[in-house]
């Protein structure tokens, strides 16, 4: 019995750590990521719906908005949201991925709001701290935009906007 | 505000430079960002060239805009003016006329540099003998107020001066000095003998003296625009003391060139003659005897000479430089002509008659044989054939002032008679049109010939390009557009009806399984048809319904990239057949292009050809018309010059009559008187000297003059023969004409030709 | 006619010491046999070949009128395996028939205790959890099963199905 026991904590131990190894290791895959890097294929559950995999949203442009530490941050992100919606008709999707702590609740969004869990060996976290990613059609990372998102809008916005209109002609020259 | 802190910024040097060149403005550019790039020294000063600055302060050095630079337009300017400006020196006036209109289509109607290129039009039309249409040119130019350059104004004042358009070259002259940008340097002494000899010709010679100021004494061109003011002086009667302080300064400064040797002659010539004129004759001796042996000038200078010697009765003296006259130059000379009988007459005058019959009978053979000769050339076909042989000899050389120079005409009986109207402006003038004629022709036939070279290209290009078939070849790419076309828009339907479908974007593998799928269908329905108790069609339908689950989870899962893929593809696939469209269209039109652009050619060339058929019967017109005027012109000098060795041979028989007449008489006469001492007559005083005219005068000599006259002469005669027998040993440099200085002894009589 | 029946007995008297004979190499041949079954057994559970422990799960939604599948996780003998999250497509995929590998486990020959949990909303939107546990034997043949999601009419919900293929 004390075998078993001590092989039953030593199978946790190692169980546990190869989750913090799993995690370090996407911390570390996220950190890596720079403009024109593959963005790697997750799937995470939303708040609002159905849950969302990187994978299907090949074809688009991809906007996705990580958060960060967010407790019904709603307003903060309306306008992230508008933009989103705006470039709707050019083919462009728009993702927020939340992490929540502690008693943390969702915003309330129209667009898909991706919870981050551990537990979901699917997912992907990049950094938990806001930012803002452009992801082509191919899969790519062409922009990223880090910092407070308030502060970041204008600038995404002008980025959004360049992006979009230049995004086909690239993928056409690819 | 950035640009202009850009432009303090740079060095003075580069604002300093005279002319940009496009070499300068990229090396610039290159090493500074926002360098303002200046065409000119002005332009620079001024700092006014803000359009043509570089916008930026970024760090790309290659990031700026070639337009703003202003190099472009400037350099495109440049090279059409220089273009043209080296043509017209050239003397290629046909490719001046084309970049000439080149370049005023390029600069556009923006004041002052249109009216360069009108004054420069105006001079090519003056060089090329179309006056008119220069001087309608030159007056539009001075009512807008024209800001020609100075070198353009000064070959306008070029052709006018030697067109004889005097008061307009002053004109252009006067302009062409205050012009900016000012004459070129090898130009000024040039312009300004032409402005003092504007003036001159105008007899304005106040005015031409001030203008002197700005010659240089050494300069030829000072030379020449002294001779002018000389002439003018003359034409005014100005004072002998004024007249002579100018020929005094013209000839003291005179270079010691062959240019400057010739002037020097004439103007000593034109100062003799003018001194002779106002019976100024030791003055005009002076002159006279100062000119040299090596000019065109030489042979009147001695022929003047001599006249003003024997004005001066000094009769002896008077026949030297005759007798070098005779014996340096063509016995057909008008000079030597003249003076034939100047010589016998003055013998006569200092009664050296033996001397005067032998020269009269030489004179007679000579003119004689000149006669006879004269005779026989003063043929239409003789005077056709030698201007035939100058037409040809000239035929090389380019019409208008384009020629260098017409070659003389060619040596021969005729030239050689025809010397004197060589020296008429009027008939090289038209020997010149005629050869301007000759050359237009020439150009004519070269263009006919050109044109019917451009005939047969055409058509052999026009049959090249329908031999490549490529209508044909166009046709068949078109059909295969429509097929691509078809294509493509079968593509985009499928693409559409795709999305629709359960098994949307199924791989090939992915279809045959689908297909497998389907054609078990059938097969499972017969079995339920057939419904045998023992069969059991259960499991096959599970079976079949997790195979096909299985297939369409899976095709689900890779739809997205397939379908991102798919389009991507079309979009790219619509991309290159718009671009692959696009050039089908562009070659279209080029065929369409290149087929008209020979269009309407055959029917150019042909009117082209018509016009020069009709202007070679023109100019052919021309060229007979003015063919027959020359040979009019030098048969008429011909048969004057004729009449004038006739009289000229009637004079010498009928003075050889005179004196035969008066030795027989003389003769006859002592024969008769036997006894009466024979007491030797006094020398008679010398007579006043008359010039004998080229004419009928010597009729007024008396038959008194007697055999006494005759025979005491003789002594100094023989002496004078002495000295003519002698040949004249001239020296070739700075031979002076020496006259013995009232030395009636033959035996101090000068050697002949050589000065002192 | 005695001669047949002599030669007869002596045919079976022959054949019957002929199956004794052959009686005796079979069953040692099946007992080599059953010793090789053994030995190969404990072989391949050293080796855990997956031929003999693969273990195969799909799942499939029948209709799908009363449940919408967001997520599930499968876990053997209360360990957690294989977890998915469903995208909309994906339910999408199940309601027109797709079969989706959930995914292949190595599972010891033998019984287990197989656990689905599924969660998703209901036709009303509110989250409703279905699970299954089930015990399963593991064979030495692939053990290939399929979890279906089918509505429950009378009680307008879903449960959840184990089928063995």
């Amino acid at each position: 019995m004390g075998n078993v026991s001590r092989w039953t904590s030593v199978m946790l131990m190692l169980f546990l750590s190869s989750f913090s190894a799993n995690a370090s290791a996407e911390e570390e895959r996220g950190a890596a990521l720079k403009p024109g890097d593959m963005v790697p294929d997750f799937t995470m559950p939303a708040t609002n719906g159905f849950g969302q995999r990187l994978a299907e949203a090949r074809g688009s442009f991809l906007m996705l908005i990580w958060l960060g530490r967010c407790d019904e941050c709603s307003e903060r992100l309306v306008r992230y949201q508008l933009l989103a919606e705006s470039m709707a008709l050019e083919g462009m999707k728009g993702w927020f991925v939340w992490t929540p702590r502690g008693d943390d609740r969702p915003p309330k969004m129209r667009l898909p709001v991706l919870e981050y869990d551990k537990k979901w060996r699917q997912s992907w976290l990049f950094e938990d701290r806001p930012a803002v990613m452009l992801i082509n059609a191919d899969g790519r990372l062409d922009h990223l935009i880090t910092g407070d998102l308030k502060d970041n809008y204008k600038e995404t916005e002008q980025v959004v906007m360049r992006w979009i209109s230049q995004g086909r002609d690239y993928q056409l020259s690819e | 505000m950035r640009l202009i802190l850009l432009l303090l910024l740079l060095p003075l040097s580069a604002w300093a430079e005279p002319e940009y060149t496009l070499k300068s403005a990229f090396e610039a550019a290159s090493q500074v960002s926002g360098q303002g790039a200046a065409s000119s020294s002005d332009e620079a000063a001024d700092g006014s060239d803000s359009s043509s600055a570089v916008s930026g302060g970024e760090t790309d050095a290659l990031d700026f805009d070639l337009e703003e630079l202003g190099v472009a337009d400037d350099a495109e300017q440049r090279l059409l003016r220089g273009n043209f400006y080296y043509t017209y020196l050239t003397g290629d006036y046909y490719r001046t006329l084309y970049y000439l209109n080149a370049w005023q289509a390029l600069i556009g109607a923006e004041g002052a540099p249109e009216l360069e290129a009108d004054v420069m039009r105006a001079a090519v039309y003056l060089s090329l003998g179309l006056e008119d249409e220069a001087e309608s040119i030159f007056y539009d130019v001075f009512q807008r107020g024209g800001m020609a350059s100075g070198d353009a104004w000064y070959f306008l004042a070029q052709r006018l001066f030697s067109s004889g358009e005097y008061e307009r070259a002053e004109q252009s002259a006067r302009n062409a000095l205050s012009a900016v940008p000012a004459v070129s340097g090898r130009h000024d002494q040039e312009l300004r003998a032409i402005l003092v000899g504007s003036i001159s010709e105008q007899d304005r010679v106040d005015e031409a003296r001030d203008a002197m100021s700005g010659l240089r004494d050494k300069s030829i061109w000072a030379g020449y625009a002294r001779y002018n003011l000389i002439l003018a002086m003359i034409r005014q009667n100005y004072k002998s003391r004024v007249l002579e302080a100018t020929v005094d300064e013209a000839i003291y400064y005179l270079p010691d060139t062959d240019e400057g040797v010739a002037l020097r002659d004439r103007i000593l010539l034109i100062s003799g003659i003018a001194a002779m004129e106002r019976e100024k004759h030791a003055m005009a001796n002076r002159y006279f005897r100062d000119v040299t042996l090596e000019s065109v000038f030489s042979p009147p200078a001695l022929l003047h000479y001599g006249w003003n010697l024997l004005a001066e009765w000094r009769y002896e003296d008077a026949i030297q430089p005759w007798r070098i006259l005779q014996r340096m130059y063509d016995e057909y000379h008008p000079a030597v002509v003249e003076s034939y009988l100047a010589v016998p007459h003055t013998l006569e005058l200092i009664d050296a008659v033996n001397q005067a019959v032998l020269a009269y009978e030489r004179i007679e053979d000579s003119l004689s044989v000149m006669v006879d000769e004269l005779k026989t050339v003063n043929q239409q076909a003789s005077l056709g054939e030698w201007l035939g042989e100058w037409r040809n000899d000239n035929a090389t050389e380019n019409w208008g002032w384009q020629r260098q120079a017409l070659s003389d005409l060619p040596d021969s009986q005729i030239t050689r008679f025809a010397q004197g109207l060589l020296d008429d402006e009027v008939f090289v003038s038209e020997l010149a049109v005629l050869h301007d004629l000759d050359r237009i022709q020439a150009d004519l036939t070269r263009a006919a010939r050109d044109m019917a070279l451009w005939e047969q290209v055409l058509i052999e290009r026009r049959e090249h390009l329908a031999s490549l078939g490529g209508e044909a070849v166009l046709d068949a790419l078109e059909d295969k557009q429509m097929d691509v076309l078809r294509g493509i828009l079968s593509v985009q339907d499928r693409l559409l009806d795709e999305d629709e479908k359960v098994f949307a974007y199924a791989s090939s593998a992915d279809e045959a399984r689908i297909e497998r799928l389907r054609n078990v269908v059938p097969a499972v329905t017969y079995l339920q048809k057939v419904a045998t108790p023992t069969r059991e069609l259960w499991p096959y339908k599970e079976r079949w319904r997790r195979m096909r689950g299985l297939q369409l989870w899976e095709i689900y899962e890779h739809q997205p990239q397939r379908k991102w893929d798919t389009e991507r593809d079309h979009m790219i696939l619509r991309s290159e057949t718009d671009q692959l469209f696009k050039q089908l269209e562009n070659t279209r039109t080029s065929l369409m292009w290149a087929d008209s652009t020979w269009r309407g050619f055959p029917e150019q060339v042909t009117a082209i050809q018509g016009r020069i058929v009709e202007a070679q019967a023109r100019v052919a017109e021309l060229q007979a018309a003015q063919e027959a005027h020359l040979t009019t012109l030098a048969q008429t000098h011909l048969t004057e010059l004729d009449e004038r060795l006739t009289l000229y041979l009637a004079q010498t028989r009928l003075a050889l009559a005179r004196l035969y007449d008066d030795s027989l008489q003389k003769n006859f006469g002592d024969d008769d008187y036997d006894g009466e001492p024979e007491t030797p007559a006094a020398k008679p005083a010398p007579k006043k000297a008359e010039k004998p005219e080229s004419g009928p005068e010597s009729e007024q000599e008396s038959e008194q003059e007697s055999e006494q006259e005759l025979g005491n002469t003789t002594e100094s005669a023989d002496s004078l023969d002495s000295d003519v027998n002698d040949s004249a040993d001239v020296s070739g440099s700075n031979a002076e004409v020496a006259a013995s200085e009232g030395n009636q002894d033959s035996d101090a009589a000068v050697s002949s030709g050589v000065g002192e | 006619m005695r001669l047949l029946v002599l030669v007869g007995v002596f045919m079976a008297s022959l054949v019957h010491a002929e199956d004794a004979a052959i009686r005796e190499d079979v069953m040692s041949v099946k007992n080599a046999v059953l010793d090789l079954n053994r030995d190969l057994y404990e072989l391949e559970r050293q080796l855990l070949s997956p031929a003999t422990t693969r273990a195969a799960f799909h799942i499939t939604l029948n209709h799908g009128e009363y449940f919408e599948p967001l997520s599930v996780e499968l876990s053997v003998d209360g360990q957690a395996e294989i977890q998915h999250l469903y995208t909309e497509r994906q339910v999408k995929a199940l309601r027109m028939g797709a079969v989706q590998p959930l995914g292949d486990l190595n599972l010891a020959p033998g019984k287990h205790d197989v656990t689905l949990i599924v969660r998703g909303v209901d036709h009303l939107g509110q989250g409703r959890e279905l699970s299954i546990t089930e015990s399963v034997t593991k064979t030495s043949k692939p053990l290939i099963t399929e979890f279906l999601i089918v509505d429950y009419e009378e009680l307008q919900s879903a449960r959840v199905e184990l089928k063995y293929w």
